[in-house]
């Protein structure tokens, strides 16, 4: 190697060389201070503290940190355990990103912080996020324009959303995801003109309930994925949900949300799953989709059951093993049970209302759904809940090529015009409610009462 | 196999480094450091979290950052005065490694401000020997 050939290595080796001049490393300035979680009752904002971060930088397990009417640009970091941030008034406690900041309020590996009754909008990335959190609740929360999602749990435990709002998220309006055993609650929620209403990568035990997803790309989409921990997704239960109008081809959309539009729920390489008696009309490509999850470039292999412990990112397998792996790599889903779903109208474009491309060895089973245009026809026949397991003549050239039909530009979060929601429902009694650290879903759901919702009115 | 992963092309920042060269040693102690070649310490951003969190390299080893998550990252120094960071736009999932190298001894602190903050959530750290 020449004199200059070797000098050439050396500076292309160097990308840049971080002497960090002015410092060794080891100084620190500037850094704000740190947080005392030590004052007890309620730290009102802003009349105690000028920000939200000051006063959840002091606020003690128990605290209140109550918030007053008005737009607040902050992104707030929570890392003191067990306080509720709560705003005055769901519709006028704003928290203004404007497109510049990340997040609107993030609890960072902090355990049982509860958020309510306040608005988070314009944020680069989430509205409002939690992760690696044992214990969360967000409720009354309304997230609007947000660059990634609206509401979003990841490797994060034992939680509750309620009662909350999502829009203009291009990929989801809620997000629950990377976690063994999720013990999560999404009830009242209602997410619209997002990527997904609701996506779930590698979510075990998450259960949906009474909430809307309308006008998104599509709505529910629990989804597997190696890039992320905790795969596969298992035992989510999803009932009483309406998923209509979705196929909304105008909204932001990333990745599955702009790969898989059309569909109202997508069953996709999660298995287990019960998905009953939802409201599922009018989505142009299908009401009720099963259908595997091909991954591009996957990172690991499949695995057959998710560590129930398990929390923490996915890591890659060597390169070796990797160039092994197939590319892409096909996660199936497995002894799903949808049942006793109304699901209509949603072949209007040419699509269908129940559909399955996955073979009967899957034993994904389908019984009792009202609904008029199956796929493949004989579907209830040929894959009863209870079996036996007949053939399957997988109608999948005509689901690709309708999704094909659908494709389009991903749009641009900050642009898209979204639908003016209202006022929303104010937590009762805000300035008195006594707090209560989240520990997770309270009591049981009552699944089997929850009936096939009423078609929407607006 | 798949091919390797090329490296990025240098940023106005990294050409002006580069044009310093050697004589980065001269930052700090003053103390000469030479570059390590042949050492290279990977930092994997995943979707959460920096694997491994925390590295010892000797001094003047490449540290090559990858992004091998699926979500957009960034690398930012916990200690404000220092003057190395990798951006988002730098650093999309899929994208050719960042290196970096520190030619002095100390520890380095950073995080993804995205998924953390200086002290909480992801975050990283690199003990450079001497």
């Amino acid at each position: 190697m020449t004199i200059t050939k070797r000098l050439l290595a050396v500076l292309l080796a160097v990308v840049f060389v971080a002497a960090a001049c002015g410092s060794d490393g080891d100084e620190s300035s500037d850094a704000p201070a740190a947080p005392t979680c030590d004052q007890e009752g309620t730290l009102n904002v802003p009349d105690d503290f000028d920000t939200i971060q000051e006063a959840a930088d002091k606020a003690a397990p128990g605290a209140l940190v109550l918030v007053a009417e008005g737009t607040y640009e902050e992104a707030v970091n929570v890392t003191c355990p067990d306080i509720t941030i709560r705003g005055i008034d769901r519709n006028n406690v704003v928290l203004e990103g404007g497109f510049e900041l990340e997040n609107g309020i993030r609890i960072l590996e902090t355990d049982g912080v509860v958020v309510e009754n306040m608005t988070a909008q314009n944020y680069t990335g989430n509205g409002f996020f939690w992760t690696g959190a044992d214990g969360y609740r967000g409720s009354y929360l309304t997230a609007i324009r947000n660059g990634d999602y609206g509401v979003y749990a990841y490797g994060s435990v034992n939680g509750v959303f309620e009662h909350s709002y999502g829009s203009g998220s291009p990929d989801a309006g809620i997000y629950i995801g990377q976690c063994g055993d999720c013990n999560a609650v999404i009830d009242d929620f209602t997410s619209e003109w997002n990527g997904l209403g609701y996506s779930g990568t590698n979510s075990t035990n998450v259960t949906i309930v009474n909430s809307t997803f309308r006008h998104n790309r599509s709505g529910i989409v629990p989804n597997a994925g190696s890039y992320e921990g905790c795969a596969p997704p298992i035992n989510n239960t999803i009932v009483g949900n309406v998923a209509s109008d979705n196929g909304n081809l105008e909204t932001s959309a990333i990745a599955v949300a702009a790969e898989f539009p059309g569909v109202g729920i997508i069953i996709t390489g999660s298995n287990d799953n019960f998905v009953a008696r939802n409201r599922v009309d009018d989505n142009p490509v299908a009401g009720i989709l099963v259908a595997p999850t091909p991954e591009s470039d996957p990172i690991g292999p499949i695995i057959e059951e998710p560590d129930p412990d398990c929390t923490e990112d996915s890591v890659p397998v060597s390169d070796a093993e990797i160039a092994e792996l197939p590319n892409p790599l096909v996660w199936h889903a497995h002894r799903n049970e949808v049942v006793d779903n109304l699901a209509q109208g949603n072949d209007a474009n040419g699509g269908w209302d129940i559909m399955t491309v996955e073979a009967a060895d899957t034993e994904n089973c389908f019984s009792g759904n009202d609904a008029a245009v199956l796929s493949p026809a004989d579907l209830e026949q040929v894959a009863p809940c209870g079996g036996p397991f007949g053939e399957i003549n997988a109608e999948s050239a005509a689901l690709i090529g309708l999704l094909d039909s659908m494709q389009a530009d991903q749009n641009d979060f900050e642009t898209v015009e979204l639908p003016d929601p209202g006022d929303l429902e104010n937590m009762p009694d805000a300035a008195t409610a006594p707090t209560e650290p989240a520990r997770g879903p309270v009591g049981e759901i009552d699944i089997d009462a929850i009936e096939v919702p009423a078609a929407p009115t607006d | 196999m798949p091919a390797p992963t090329p490296r990025r092309r240098l940023t106005g920042l990294a050409a002006v480094a580069l044009l310093a060269g050697l004589g980065l040693t001269a930052c700090g102690s003053g103390d000469d450091v030479e570059l390590v070649e042949g050492v290279t310490e990977q930092v994997d951003a995943l979707d959460n979290s920096f694997a491994p969190e925390e590295i010892t390299v000797p001094a003047g080893a490449e540290i090559e950052f990858r992004n091998r998550g699926r979500n957009d990252h960034n690398v930012i120094p916990a200690d404000p005065d220092e003057d190395w960071t990798i951006e988002v736009e730098d650093f999309k999932p899929g994208s050719p490694p960042t290196s970096v190298r520190f030619t002095e001894p100390g520890t380095y602190d950073y995080y993804c401000s995205i998924h953390g903050t200086a002290t909480a959530g992801m975050i990283g750290s690199i003990t450079v020997e001497g």
